[in-house]
């Protein structure tokens, strides 16, 4: 199968890494109300202007920036989007409000093993892949309902 | 983004930094650790966007500030608003890392929202080095803080308990 940023993760030494899987599993993302908003579901290396201050470590040649960042639980994706937030409060405009749940099988891509500490996931599509239509919102990304 | 007031310098007069850890990364860094050719800190503190350019706030950190940060006893919201010198520099950075406007100024002149909530400790879970001596050092200061605390108190709980891991994060941002 050929991934969605093929082209560019390419030339990328072991993208995506080895211990990445083709696995069915239910995973949460942060995103903006109604997932209107056209970064919801687009890969970091890919949003304008990216996140650099140092052009030697650019996401742009990192593999990790051609994959989307999941979580594998609900308590954890609101967990984690409060530390983030009260940490860069100006950080809501750019990851949304909300967290929606998708189930991804293994047509659609290869997974990361999970961050035990975060429960976060990195998430490398294959190309024709629209997530945005399996996923639903559940609940406001803070918890607070 | 908001217009602030301040004093526009060329440059930041930190010419020969380079970045040796993200010690809060989610999608891109969002709080980095520079060091320079004689080993002196800074910070960069992401704070705002526009279509543009991401903000950043940059200012020195001393070795005890973040020391104390490591250890999760100095907040992130306190080295921000106390900055050595009283005041710092906000930069805006294009996606491709080139640096346009650069104003000095002082904290009280930014938004209130530029800035953590109060009490934003250190969190472990998202961070990124880039050179091994930075890793080192993390680990030592972490394990003479919990050394510290079970001295004080016998009964002071494992790191695993405390959701703190004795290995980085991460190692690099390459995987």
């Amino acid at each position: 199968m050929q991934f969605k940023y093929s082209t560019h993760i390419g030339a990328i030494e072991g993208c995506p890494p080895a211990d990445y899987h083709s696995i069915e599993m239910t995973v949460y993302r942060w995103v903006h109300q109604e997932m209107r908003h056209p970064n919801d579901f687009l890969v970091v290396a890919m949003i304008n202007p990216r996140r650099v201050n140092d052009p030697a470590i650019d996401l742009s040649s990192k593999c990790k920036g051609f994959g989307l960042s999941f979580y594998d639980s609900r308590q954890n994706a609101q967990k984690q989007y409060r530390a983030r937030i009260a940490a860069h409060r100006r950080l809501v405009e750019s990851i949304g409000e909300y967290v929606a749940e998708g189930k991804v099988t293994k047509s659609d891509g290869v997974i990361s093993p999970v961050d035990k500490r975060s429960g976060h996931l990195t998430f490398h599509e294959y190309a024709g892949v629209d997530l945005k239509e399996k996923f639903v919102i559940v609940g406001r990304a803070d918890g607070n309902e | 983004m908001n217009k602030i007031t301040g004093k526009k310098v060329a440059k930041l007069p930190y010419p020969d930094s380079h970045k040796v850890a993200d010690l809060t990364y989610f999608d891109g860094p969002l709080l980095s650790l520079f060091r320079d050719s004689e080993n002196r800190g800074y910070l960069y503190y992401w704070c705002d966007a526009d279509e543009t350019y991401n903000r950043w706030l940059v200012l020195p950190i001393t070795d005890l500030q973040l020391a104390r940060y490591i250890k999760q006893t100095l907040p992130l919201d306190e080295i921000l608003i106390h900055p050595v010198g009283g005041e710092l520099y906000v930069v805006d950075i294009d996606g491709q890392g080139k640096h346009s406007s650069v104003l000095l100024t002082h904290p009280e002149q930014l938004p209130v929202d530029y800035f953590p909530q109060k009490h934003t400790f250190f969190d472990p879970t998202t961070t990124i080095f880039y050179e091994q001596n930075t890793i080192t050092d993390v680990i030592s200061l972490l394990l003479d803080e919990v050394h510290t605390l079970r001295q004080a108190k016998p009964e002071y709980p494992q790191y695993e308990q405390r959701q703190l891991s004795t290995s980085p994060a991460q190692i690099s941002a390459d995987d």
